[in-house]
């Protein structure tokens, strides 16, 4: 009888055991996929802000040609400024028709007159920020507004990282609880097979061969378990990506690459293998003693 | 493979359920264990399969000492013994023919000769028309028989019957010994069966190995 048959064989014989050991498995990695996906959808929406300019000066309207180059002059004097672009009224309106392209309407309606020139400034050095930021609103007269990033960066960091954190105590849990799970279902399924291990001992099995059928029984688990749970997350999200794509926009938060989903389908689903084998392997050292 | 015993001693705790016992059985002979309930007949069965250690003396079976065995060995040596308990310790939730499978896997038979080994086993218990069913869906004779096919599949060197004729009656019991009788004569493997029945050990003539309270009283032929 090979090891496959013998394990279907037990797998057969408590159908709801099995059934629960999947379930579990299933629910756990569907939450470790979920999580994967959130986490690659903050580490985006992160980089979309850090490679933006991390201080926005609004112009007023009507202001002159050199009234605009000495504010520019100003900003250079900071040290570690890295970059400051110019957006002048008619490169924020190709901005926004570009932003906008896909709705005909919003596009009519703007024109470059309505929309604030301004200044994009980036700095290698965050606590210049506030210097320029805080000079700089002072000049009622030629600013409009400020947009100071680094505030929104370092609150999505603090999110990201909470959720983060979240999301790998809720993946170990999970991880411990499919582990408990399997070790003890693997430990009843012995327990009712006493027999059949104590006569195929006498017979002459060895010790590997009475526990490989379980050992199997445990990898089938995890590997089951880590691939439907996966794939059920992974369907979902792509059924749903461009909902929350739009949603985000312009951000990308949920990967349209194919390449993405299998690594890590491949990746969870080795834990899986290992979160199943190791527990089976303690299920049979704790409980086959013959 | 021939059985040897010396000064074999078992002890547990305090109570010695073995005593100084030393026999040999020669290769393809027939004998039976007697003694009344209690006087070690299993324990010796259990010493030979290894279940067991002696407390002192050595067991040889074939070429394997049992006294410096390993692990390993101690598989192979099951491996080449046919056993049947009272109780035939078949597996409940398998067919008749899973049970022989079962045996002739852990033996290591080719999965491809199984099936065949299986039919020549089933059709010398006479039990061809059963081999799908499961153990409780069998007589005590059928069950004691099936065990009998499943100690056959594996063409042991040794079979050794741990009172099998226990839970039979006397027709079933005879069918037994005869079938024992038969292949030990046809396969020239040694039979070691355990029994309280002096009827039967009378009638078949082979040598005895009387035992009382763990120690040999007699070691005969009867007739």
């Amino acid at each position: 009888m090979s090891t496959l048959k013998a394990t279907w064989h037990h797998i057969r014989r408590s159908p709801f055991q099995s059934l629960t050991a999947i379930f579990v498995m299933v629910s756990s990695f569907f939450i470790l996929s979920t999580f994967a996906v959130l986490s690659r959808g903050l580490s985006s929406v992160l980089a979309y802000f850090e490679t933006k300019p991390e201080v926005t000066i609004f112009l007023k309207d009507g202001l002159d040609k050199n009234t605009v180059e000495s504010l520019q002059k100003e900003l250079a004097n900071y040290s570690s400024v890295r970059e400051i672009k110019f957006i002048s009224k008619q490169k924020a309106l190709e901005i926004y028709q570009e932003q906008n392209k896909d709705n005909p309407l919003l596009t009519e309606m703007v024109t470059a007159s309505i929309l604030p020139a301004s200044f994009e400034v980036s700095v290698s050095d965050p606590t210049v920020l506030s210097q320029i930021a805080q000079n700089f609103s002072a000049k009622t007269d030629s600013i409009d507004e400020i947009i100071y990033q680094q505030d929104i960066v370092q609150n999505m960091l603090n999110w990201t990282n909470i959720i983060r954190k979240t999301g790998l105590a809720i993946a170990v849990v999970s991880a411990l609880v499919s582990f408990f799970v399997i070790f003890i279902i693997i430990g009843m399924k012995i327990t009712n097979r006493q027999q059949e291990i104590q006569v195929s001992r006498l017979l002459g099995a060895s010790k590997y061969y009475v526990k490989k059928s379980f050992l199997l029984e445990g990898l089938i688990y995890g590997a089951l378990g880590s691939f439907l749970g996966s794939s059920f997350s992974f369907s979902l999200t792509f059924y749903f990506r461009n909902q929350i794509n739009t949603f985000f926009q312009p951000i990308e938060f949920v990967s349209t690459q194919i390449n993405f989903y299998l690594l890590i389908l491949l990746s969870l689903s080795i834990f899986g293998l290992m979160v199943g084998y190791l527990a089976s392997w303690f299920g049979v050292k704790r409980y086959i003693k013959y | 493979m021939r059985i040897n015993f010396k000064n074999v001693d078992k002890n547990f705790g305090l109570i010695d359920a073995l005593k100084n016992i030393s026999f040999d059985i020669g290769s393809g002979d027939f004998v039976f264990l007697f003694g009344p309930s209690g006087s070690g007949k299993s324990t010796i069965i259990k010493l030979i399969l290894s279940q067991l250690q002696p407390s002192a003396g050595q067991i040889k079976i074939g070429s394997y000492d049992l006294t410096t065995a390993s692990k390993k060995d101690i598989d192979a040596l099951r491996k080449k013994i046919g056993i049947i308990f009272q109780d035939y310790q078949l597996i409940n939730d398998k067919s008749l023919e899973e049970n022989i499978a079962l045996n002739m896997d852990i033996a290591g038979f080719p999965s491809q000769e199984i099936p065949s080994k299986i039919d020549e086993v089933i059709k010398k218990v006479n039990l061809s028309s059963r081999r799908l069913l499961y153990p409780s869906q069998l007589s005590g004779g059928e069950l004691q028989r099936a065990a009998l096919a499943r100690a056959l599949s594996t063409d042991p060197k040794i079979i050794l019957a741990d009172e099998p004729t226990g839970n039979l009656d006397q027709k079933n019991s005879w069918n037994l010994v005869n079938l024992l009788k038969d292949i030990n004569q046809k396969q020239h493997c040694t039979v070691l069966m355990a029994t309280h029945d002096v009827e039967i050990v009378k009638s078949m003539g082979k040598k005895v190995i009387y035992l009382q309270e763990g120690r040999i009283v007699k070691n005969l032929k009867l007739n």
